[in-house]
């Protein structure tokens, strides 16, 4: 399904947002759930599409381990690093789900990225 | 109690997911997700892996790991091939460049190619003759490699066992 | 008519006795190969323990134990695990049955030098389906040069016939011809080799097929 262009360029804006604003992001990449990346904010030389694709193996990965184990769906994976952390959670675009990855380096505070997360995945799925 | 693994690839839709469920013993695990790629005719693709499993005789498993099919996911055809006792790259012939395909996999394997035992399976040839059999083995002779094609319907298992009977007898080539 | 297999048995309930009976007389697969007796000489003997005597059974040369024991338990040969499934005494004594018929005799080096055969490419389809077996000698001499020694001990096929397959792929430019080094170098230790023969063994009797 195709997205809006206005729905998208929103979604840019929260990824671009993110990584300004939030201490120690590295990039913010949202994915459909097959791994293409919608839009993105990243720094430095990090791959967009190969980090959307990565993040849709290890969300799909995650859903397949709840399920296993039947406590619910899962709603998100953090991959915990030596230098930082990555965090996976999912956001609603015109009503599909899709796929909010951040990467993180070790100043940035888990906490607040979740919370972040969690608030733009609101502002999202209310357009 | 030593644990074997067997690694399906190919192309999407080519019938991974299909061969494992044919030869697991349990129901596998798969991460099929909605297709958003209209260049496929599928409505779900594997993003991560499929995972089936076989008990042997003496207690030992033989785990199948299928592949996602999209050149997107290669990072996990590196973690999924680590240590298989064989390949199985599954080609779907009804695709506009067959041949083409085939090269992405050869590629993309190509270290594991120079030891782990691999045989070709070409699907749909009965409504899709070309390219035929000897055009596969003509381009892999090209790569200088030399791996047993053959056609197969990976739904009868009859043919998803002929793969797994030729890399058996590859392997047991190497043992001589 | 090749004699039946003979599987003996200590320490069962008779409720186990009849089931074993069951299946050895009513399996496709065994195919009637496996007979079930109360004495005597055996092929395979299943039991609760690895008992010293075995009376009244006398175990056969290269004759297996099959050991009973609860799913869950390990032990490292072969096993019957019990609450019972027929297919997994099946894929046992197909597997007792194949690696008691795997025995090539050692030869002595041949007096003068064998030729290594290879492919140049695999064979065309109108090749191949020739003969049923052509496939697997393909097979073979895909990972590898091989002679015609080779060829005969891994296919089971005469010397005759893998010959007439080399002179086929020679006659359509297929072959690779080299004179075989008097030692080999052995890329793998005696213990993987006989580790990755027993693995393909237990896969052959999993899924039920031999060769190609």
């Amino acid at each position: 399904m195709n997205i809006a262009d206005y729905i998208v360029s929103a979604a840019k804006d929260e990824c671009t947002n993110l990584l300004n604003e939030q201490n120690g992001v590295l990039a913010v990449v949202i994915a459909s759930i097959d791994g293409f990346d919608l839009t993105s904010a990243v720094s430095g030389t990090l791959d967009a599409s190969r980090i959307a694709a990565m993040a849709s193996s290890i969300a799909a990965i995650g859903s397949v381990v709840t399920q296993e184990v039947h406590i619910g769906a899962s709603k998100s994976v953090t991959v915990n690093t030596e230098n930082g952390f990555v965090y996976i959670t999912y956001v609603e675009l015109s009503g599909v789900s899709h796929i909010l990855n951040v990467i993180a380096d070790k100043s940035a505070v888990l906490a607040q990225v979740i919370y972040r997360c969690s608030e733009i995945g609101k502002r999202l799925k209310s357009i | 109690m030593k644990e074997y693994k067997l690694v399906f690839t190919g192309t999407t839709g080519a019938g991974k997911t299909t061969a494992i469920t044919a030869i697991s013993e349990a129901p596998p695990v798969k991460t099929d997700v909605t297709n958003t790629d209209e260049t496929l005719n599928k409505k779900s693709t594997t993003v991560g892996l499929d995972f089936g499993q076989i008990n042997l005789a003496n207690g030992d498993r033989l785990r199948l790991f299928g592949t996602p099919g999209q050149t997107r996911f290669d990072f996990m055809w590196k973690i999924l091939v680590k240590d298989a006792f064989g390949i199985i790259i599954l080609i779907d012939n009804s695709r506009p460049n067959p041949l083409d395909d085939l090269n992405l996999y050869i590629d993309g394997f190509k270290q594991e190619l120079l030891t782990i035992p691999c045989v070709v399976g070409v699907g749909r040839t009965e409504t899709h003759a070309y390219p035929s059999l000897d055009e596969y083995s003509n381009a892999l002779e090209k790569l200088n490699l030399i791996l047993p094609v053959i056609s197969v319907d990976v739904r009868n298992t009859e043919d998803v066992n002929m793969l797994i009977s030729i890399l058996m007898a590859q392997t047991e080539a190497e043992l001589i | 008519m090749e004699d039946k297999l003979c599987l003996g048995y200590l320490g069962l309930i008779k409720p186990e006795i009849d089931l074993i009976s069951t299946i050895l007389r009513t399996s496709s697969r065994l195919n009637g190969e496996w007979t079930l007796v109360d004495d005597g000489e055996c092929d395979a003997l299943i039991a609760y323990n690895t008992e010293k005597d075995l009376t009244p059974f006398v175990l056969k040369n290269g004759a297996n134990l099959i050991i009973i024991k609860r799913r869950g338990e390990t032990h490292p040969g072969y096993v019957f695990l019990k609450p019972f499934r027929a297919d997994e005494l099946v894929d046992v004594l197909i597997l007792i049955k194949t690696n008691r018929s795997v025995s090539a005799p050692v030869r002595g080096e041949p007096s003068t030098p064998q030729k290594l055969y290879g492919l140049k490419k695999w064979p065309p389809n109108n090749l191949l389906s020739q003969n049923k077996h052509f496939m697997l000698l393909a097979v073979y001499l895909s990972r590898g040069t091989k002679t015609i020694e080779n060829l005969v001990t891994l296919s089971g096929q005469s010397e005759k016939f893998c010959q007439q397959f080399i002179h086929m792929l020679e006659q359509h430019s297929l072959l690779t011809e080299d004179i075989k080094q008097l030692q080999p170098e052995r890329k793998t230790t005696p213990q993987h080799i006989e580790s990755k023969k027993t693995f393909l063994s237990l896969l052959k009797s999993r899924f039920g097929i031999g060769k190609l």
